[in-house]
C-alpha cells in the first residue's frame, strides 16, 4: 500500500466519484437517486445562510464562522440590548421557550445561556488573530451548525416583565 | 459486510463531506474515524484503491497529528 497513515487530505475527482457511487450502489441495493444531496439538506438558519453562505462557499471558513458568530450576537442585542450570553438572560431577562417539561425549564434555559456564551467566547477567540484555525469545512460547517442552533433557539424566546 | 459496500460506505462518506466542501478544496478524512462500521486498516485500504483509480488525490497522509 502506498499511503499508510490514516490521516488523508484528498482531492476529489468528482466525476470519477459519482461514476463509482453509481457502480458501487448497485452492491447494496441503492440507486444514486436515492442518495439526497447534503445541499438540500443544509438546514442552517436562514439569517445565517444569507450572511454567511457566500462566504462559506468562496472558501473564506474563518470568516463565514466569525461572521455567524456575529450574527448570533447582532440577535440577542435585538431582542435584549445586551450582546453577551450571560447579560442577556441575566439583566435581559431572556426566557427561551421549548423545554422538554415544565421542571427542567430552568436546565434548558441554562443550557441555551451557555451555548450562548461559548458563541461570545469562540467569537473572543478566533476574532484576535488574523489566521483563526479554520481551513477544514467540515469544521467551519460545524461552527456553523453550532450558530444556527443558537438562532433557532433564540427564535422562540420572550422577555420575562 | 462484502467488499463492494465497504467501499461503497468510503465513497458516500467521501461524497457528503464534498457537498458541503467549496469547490476544488482539500478534504480530510481521518481513516477508522469516519465510518463506523470500518476499521482504520480497512478505510486505509479502500483509500489507497480509490487513489490508484484516480477518483481521489492524496495531497497529503500522516500517521500522526503531531508532526
Amino acid at each position: 500500500m502506498k499511503y499508510q497513515g490514516f490521516i488523508f487530505e484528498i482531492r476529489v475527482n468528482n466525476p470519477e466519484l459519482e461514476k463509482a457511487i453509481s457502480k458501487y450502489s448497485s452492491f447494496v441495493g441503492t440507486t444514486p437517486k436515492d442518495i439526497k444531496k447534503t445541499e438540500e439538506l443544509f438546514g442552517i438558519h436562514s439569517d445565517i445562510r444569507t450572511k454567511c453562505l457566500s462566504l462559506y462557499k468562496s472558501g473564506a471558513h474563518a470568516e463565514a464562522v466569525e461572521k455567524s458568530f456575529k450574527v448570533v450576537k447582532d440577535r440577542l442585542r435585538e431582542l435584549t440590548g445586551y450582546e453577551n450570553g450571560s447579560d442577556a438572560f441575566g439583566k435581559g431577562k431572556l426566557y427561551i421557550k421549548g423545554a422538554s417539561a415544565p421542571n427542567v425549564e430552568s436546565d434548558f434555559n441554562k443550557a441555551v445561556q451557555f451555548l450562548m456564551m461559548a458563541i461570545d467566547m469562540f467569537r473572543n477567540e478566533k476574532s484576535h488573530t488574523s489566521d483563526a484555525k479554520i481551513e477544514d469545512p467540515v469544521r467551519s460547517y460545524q461552527y456553523l451548525a453550532m450558530s444556527s442552533l443558537a438562532m433557532s433557539l433564540l427564535d422562540n424566546s420572550m422577555i420575562i416583565k | 459486510m462484502s467488499p463492494e459496500e465497504k467501499i461503497y460506505k468510503v465513497l458516500r462518506r467521501i461524497k457528503e463531506k464534498v457537498d458541503i466542501s467549496p469547490a476544488n478544496s482539500i478534504v480530510n478524512y481521518r481513516a477508522g474515524e469516519e465510518v463506523n462500521v470500518l476499521g482504520t486498516e480497512d478505510e486505509i485500504m479502500i483509500l489507497n484503491k480509490l487513489a490508484d483509480e484516480r477518483i481521489i488525490t492524496v495531497v497529503q497522509n500522516f500517521a500522526s497529528d503531531f508532526i
